[in-house]
């Protein structure tokens, strides 16, 4: 049986607030942040890191990264 | 729901100061664009960045952030986004209770109908075909960034044309001009035939967990959540989580039965 929980609409904006910035800290700690001027030598966001982060972890090579 | 007119007039006033800072000399002029703050800019931009790893011109990484935070609140709550956060569809309100105040509204009066002519709605038969008109626009948007190096909507977006104090040319003054004629005509004009981020977003209606439901023992049909329906809905609460729907709650404000609406999890 399918059970639903009511919610106080005065709760609403709440749970909308809380979602928003739960996504954005996501998004910050995955590596997108607000950038400034050049983009040379910047940190790169995890998201784009990730897949070359595991290729050298099976290949061994920690120190190439 | 007065909380909701101060969560959409706070997005405006933000929005405001981001399209403001441009104007002032020195580090406050600096840093991202208008549109690194646009969360429709990581939709314009997401093709690029996975195929090139670099974003378009006058969006960044930051898009890509707001977006998330965005589409959190979708995953969570449908629409939520355009009734409660989006700084156009407060314009757009704000408009629509300037054009019923200069056709003689004085005070709108829930769940009655506005003495005032303007805004209208279109009629059914122009209405339903031009719902879909943002699915289109969405479309166009998508495959156009694919050869993008500004975002394709960069030129005729109705949120620079208001925020952005940045109309350096015709295209934008036609794009502000239209968008306040349209606005004061038919209420949400752009969230209902225009939007691309509405049109992406209203995907998630239908399965975020967090919906409106309607008590059919309690409704008694009296339609006073059809007249105030901002989205123009006809006969809520048979249609309360579809794509059209903002969950901007004002059918459960003006509801007179007790528990005939109701907002739940699950």
């Amino acid at each position: 049986m399918k059970t639903s929980i009511r919610i106080d609409p005065y709760s609403f904006p709440l749970i909308i607030v809380a979602a928003f910035v739960m996504g954005l800290i996501l998004a910050f700690m995955l590596g997108f942040r607000p950038q400034h001027g050049s983009s040379h030598g910047r940190e790169r966001p995890a998201l784009e890191t990730a897949p070359a982060l595991v290729q050298t972890v099976q290949e061994g090579s920690f120190y190439d990264l | 729901m007065l909380i909701r007119k101060g969560f959409l007039w706070s997005a405006v006033f933000v929005t405001f100061l981001i399209g403001i800072r441009h104007l002032f000399p020195g580090e406050a002029a600096s840093g991202g664009s208008f549109d690194a703050f646009c969360p429709f800019g990581a939709i314009e931009t997401m093709w690029r960045y996975i195929t090139t790893g670099h974003t378009l011109k006058t969006t960044n990484l930051l898009n890509f952030a707001v977006f998330s935070g965005v589409l959190a609140v979708t995953l969570v709550a449908g629409r939520a986004f355009c009734g409660w956060m989006c700084p156009l569809g407060a314009v757009q309100e704000g408009l629509a209770k300037l054009a019923r105040r200069l056709g003689g509204e004085k005070r709108h009066v829930r769940g009655k109908p506005s003495k005032a002519r303007f805004p209208a709605s279109l009629p059914t038969w122009l209405d339903r075909p031009m719902r879909y008109l943002k699915y289109l626009v969405l479309l166009l948007v998508i495959l156009a960034s694919v050869a993008a190096v500004y975002p394709p909507l960069h030129a005729f977006c109705p949120a620079r044309a208001v925020f952005s104090f940045h109309l350096t040319t015709v295209l934008m003054w036609g794009v502000l001009i239209l968008f306040v004629a349209s606005s004061m005509l038919v209420e949400r004009f752009s969230c209902k035939y225009l939007c691309p981020l509405g049109a992406a977003l209203s995907i998630f209606n239908k399965i975020s967990p967090v919906r409106l439901t309607a008590n059919s023992a309690a409704c008694n049909h009296c339609g006073r959540c059809d007249m105030d329906c901002s989205m123009g809905i006809q006969n809520v609460p048979d249609n309360l989580n579809q794509a059209e729907c903002i969950r901007c709650l004002e059918c459960l404000e003006t509801c007179a039965r007790a528990d005939a609406l109701e907002i739940k999890l699950g």
